[in-house]
Formats: C-alpha cells, structure tokens, sequence
C-alpha cells in the first residue's frame, strides 16, 4: 500500500556524495522531509525521497557540502510525462479501466450445480423471471429474495443459493429428496380382478381364496379374501396377496384420416444475432415469411482461459413450411395402421403375454379403421383395502393371545 | 464552577511530558531478534556505514555493529535500523 502511495506522489532516488552524508540525513530528517531505503554502499549513500522534496532540498545540500545525483525516477508524474505526447494511450488506459469497472457489475455467466431430476432450461427460466439473467445489474439484485422466489415457484428445490462472486454468479441446488412409498402391512384388503377373464393359473400369498383354474371371473370381483377363518372359528382380517394367471381379450381400434396433412420444407436460412450482456444486436436481414415456420436456436458463447465471457452468437435457423393436402391409399393407411399397433403392443401390452391377435380391416368415407383384438395372458389381481377401525385392528393382532388363554 | 475544559493539544503535550518526566528522556530501544532495531528519541546519526551505525541519543551515543546495516525509515526522533547486528555499544 505504501509502496503504491509512493509511486502515485512519484519519488526518486539518489546518492549522496561528500565527506558527511550523515549530517545531510540529519539535517534533512530535521526539516520533516520523508527519506527512506538508505543504503550505504563503496562510500555511497543510496537514499529516496518524495519528488516535491527533492525541490526543497538543494540549499540543504549545499549547507552540509554534499552533492546529489538522481539515480531513478519512479512514479506517476514520470509516467504521465513520458506519455504526455501519446494521449491515445492515456485515453486507452483510461477507457479501458472505466469499462472494466463498468462490467464488473454486471452478471456475465450463470452456472447451476446440483441438478438431478430437474432441467436446467427451466430453473434458467425461472430465475430470469425472478431478475437474475446474463446481464443483470448487480448491485439493483437482492439475491436472496431472486432465490426465495426461485425455491416458491419450483417446489422440488429443497434448499438453494446465489453466490455472486465478481461477475460470475454461481447458483447452487439441492433438490427435495422424495419419501418412499409405504405400504401399509397392517391395513386388511381384499384381491380383485382388473378385468375380465378366465383364470389359468391362482396363487394364494396371504388370504381365502375363492376360485380355482378354470373359473371365469368379471371385472372387480373378489378373487381372494381378507377374512380367513382359523380351525377354532375364530376370523382375522389380513391383506390378501395372490397372483392370478388369467386369459383376457382386448379390443382395439385405430384409425387414419384419408386425406392428411404433410408439410413440404423450403432450404433452412440461418439468421445471426450478437449477444452482449443480454442486448440482442442482429447481424442479417432475413425475415420469416407470413406461412408457417419453425426456428431452431444455436447459441455459441465466447470464452477466454475457461472464463466464458458476456458475448455470444446466437444462430436462428429459419424453416418455412407449407402444408400440402395428401390422400392416402389404402396400402398406406394399412402400413400406418399396423405401424400404430405395433406401437400399442409394445408399450402398452407390455406386461402381457399376446398369445393370439386378430385383425380386422374396414373404411367409411373419410378414414380408414384396424380393429385389433388381443388374447393375452397377464396377472390380473390388484389390492383394495378395506376401511376398518383401528380398534378392530387391535382385536385382530390382540387375537392369538386370547387363542393361547 | 466549572473548570474550563483543557484543549486536545494541551492535554496531549501534558501526557508527552508525564512520559518524559517518567523515564527521564531515555531513548527507547525495540529489538526483533538481532535483525531490525527501532530507536525512539533519537537526536540524528553520527556514522552511517555498512558495518556501524552511530546513533545520537540523549543518553550518549549508541553504536550498532554488524553487517549489511541500513537505515530503513529515518525521521527526526525515529528510526529503524535493518541487517544483521552483532554488538550493541552505548558510548557515555
């Protein structure tokens, strides 16, 4: 700090020649004149001093016999001198530190960390409702109500922070951690049939169980109970568990328009926009026509030593469409069709097992219809619970004891 | 009735000379090993070279020996020698 107090009143050092240097130091300490780094060197004296004092001191070396000789110049009245011809580069010095001051209060780059089930598009989005964007003001920005605000509006975000340092501001998450689903063991419930059926194949984990292989069954009906009677008469509520193997039939239908729309795309034009702190600058002339069109976004950011900088080049690439009216014959529509269908068999039956399918092709005037049905084998059970008071459920699980009595 | 309030100035004279009548003048000498020396009260440098320095005090003069010794910081009553000091001589 002093050393640059020093240079900014800009100072020179010298030697002192004579007989008695000492005397000169005395004298010019006594005049209250700053001299420092003093150095005794092959009959020398080294010292520095102020350049305002320099001035002042010619009649105090004339006193104590002694004559001085400048040795360096430093400081910022000699720097201003040198370059006083060389305004240009003054100006750019100048210049340059203004608009290093400028942007420093700027937010040039964003990273968020700690992501994991949310999309970074979308807490990007937020926050720049919330006033934190490439570009913002910094010191305008209360950035712990940006990431109140930011936490009240994306409810998996558990815990969150803005840390602006310098121009960077680094946003870090923690998102919620979800709490497992429980089952409830002890809650008494029945299995019933999902659909209709005819059961292949029954296996009882837990309760009565109230039909064989063979047995036809029709949806909601109650496959296995949770009311088990023990060899004393005595009845227990438990949650039923089983796995029914059973046969069911599916019917689907899909359809297609005769006449459909397709759209036939002109050659992509791409547009360029220079991007400086937020503020869009575009650099072409080419504009989206009345018809329809999509535009696929490409944004390219400058970096400098891994410093990514407030300057990017957003390329917009512009498709025009038009839309053209297509009849489609009946082989294609059969493509498309059966196209549909191996979609649905695959996502959609795809804890069945498909033993048999059938199809049924037909048409009126304005589409073209594949029913499709399904023979298929698949578990059809699933558990209801039963509502009943706790008390009962005490009685149930206090039970065994009165048994043993 | 009140007693009109002493000036800043006035009081601080009063406690330079409470110092001074308490230790009677003496220079004080602050050592940081034998690497640097601070003088207080000191009353200019009779010899500066490399090896010596002599410093006028009003005890006497005080000599420093040793090697590379500068002068560092040097105003009327203060100063602070620097290097390597190996004997420190009081010449009454």
């Amino acid at each position: 700090m002093l050393e640059i107090f020093r240079w900014l009143q800009g100072y020179v050092c010298f030697k002192i020649c004579g007989k008695f240097p000492e005397r000169f130091i005395n004298i010019v300490t006594k005049a209250g004149i700053a001299i420092w780094n003093t150095k005794r060197t092959d009959g020398e004296l080294c010292a520095c001093m102020y350049v305002r004092d320099y001035r002042k001191i010619r009649h105090l070396a004339k006193k104590s016999r002694v004559k001085l000789k400048i040795v360096k110049k430093a400081g910022s009245p000699f720097f201003v001198r040198k370059y006083k011809n060389r305004v240009g580069v003054l100006f750019g010095v100048a210049v340059f530190s203004l608009v290093i001051f400028i942007m420093s209060n700027f937010v040039w780059t964003i990273n968020i960390t700690g992501l994991q089930t949310i999309s970074e598009a979308q807490v990007r989005r937020v926050l720049c409702d919330n006033g934190l964007y490439i570009g913002t003001y910094i010191p305008s920005q209360s950035f712990k109500t940006i990431s109140r605000d930011t936490m009240l509006e994306l409810d998996d975000i558990g815990w969150m922070s803005i840390n602006v340092i310098d121009s960077h501001a680094s946003v870090e998450i923690k998102e919620k951690a979800k709490s497992p689903k429980v089952d409830n063991y002890h809650q008494p419930a029945n299995v019933k049939a999902e659909r209709d059926g005819l059961i292949l194949k029954i296996n009882v984990h837990e309760g009565e169980g109230l039909f064989n292989s063979g047995s036809a069954v029709v949806k909601d009906q109650m496959l296995v109970s949770s009311v088990v009677e023990d060899k004393l008469g005595g009845v227990t509520l438990v949650r039923a568990n089983a796995e029914v193997i059973a046969q069911t039939h599916r019917e689907m239908i899909f359809s297609v328009d005769k006449n459909e729309t397709r759209y036939v795309y002109d050659e992509p034009k791409d547009r360029y926009k220079f991007n400086i702190l937020g503020l869009k600058i575009p650099f072409s002339l080419t504009f989206a026509d009345d018809s329809e069109h999509i535009l696929c976004y490409k944004t390219e950011s400058l970096s400098l030593f891994d410093t990514v900088l407030p300057l990017s080049l957003q390329t917009q690439t512009l498709y025009n469409r038009t839309p053209l009216n297509k009849v489609i014959n009946k082989q294609e529509a059969e493509d498309i069709l059966f196209k549909k269908a191996s979609l649905y068999e695959a996502f959609d039956l795809s804890d069945c097992l498909v033993v048999d399918r059938k199809a049924q092709f037909s048409q009126t005037d304005t589409q073209y219809f594949l029913k499709m049905s399904y023979t298929c084998e698949e578990d059809i059970a699933y558990q209801q619970d039963i509502n009943v008071d706790n008390a009962d459920i005490e009685r149930r699980d206090a039970k065994p004891k009165d048994n043993s009595q | 009735m009140r007693k009109p309030k002493a000036d800043s100035k006035s009081s601080h004279k009063n406690r330079e000379n409470f110092v001074q009548n308490l230790f009677g003048d003496i220079p004080e000498l602050s050592f940081r090993g034998n690497r640097e020396v601070i003088i207080e009260g000191s009353r200019g440098v009779v010899e500066y070279s490399e090896n010596v320095i002599r410093i006028n005090t009003s005890i006497g003069v005080v000599c420093f020996l040793g090697r590379n010794l500068n002068l560092v910081c040097i105003s009327p009553t203060e100063l602070i020698i620097n290097g390597f000091i190996t004997k420190v001589e009081f010449v009454l």
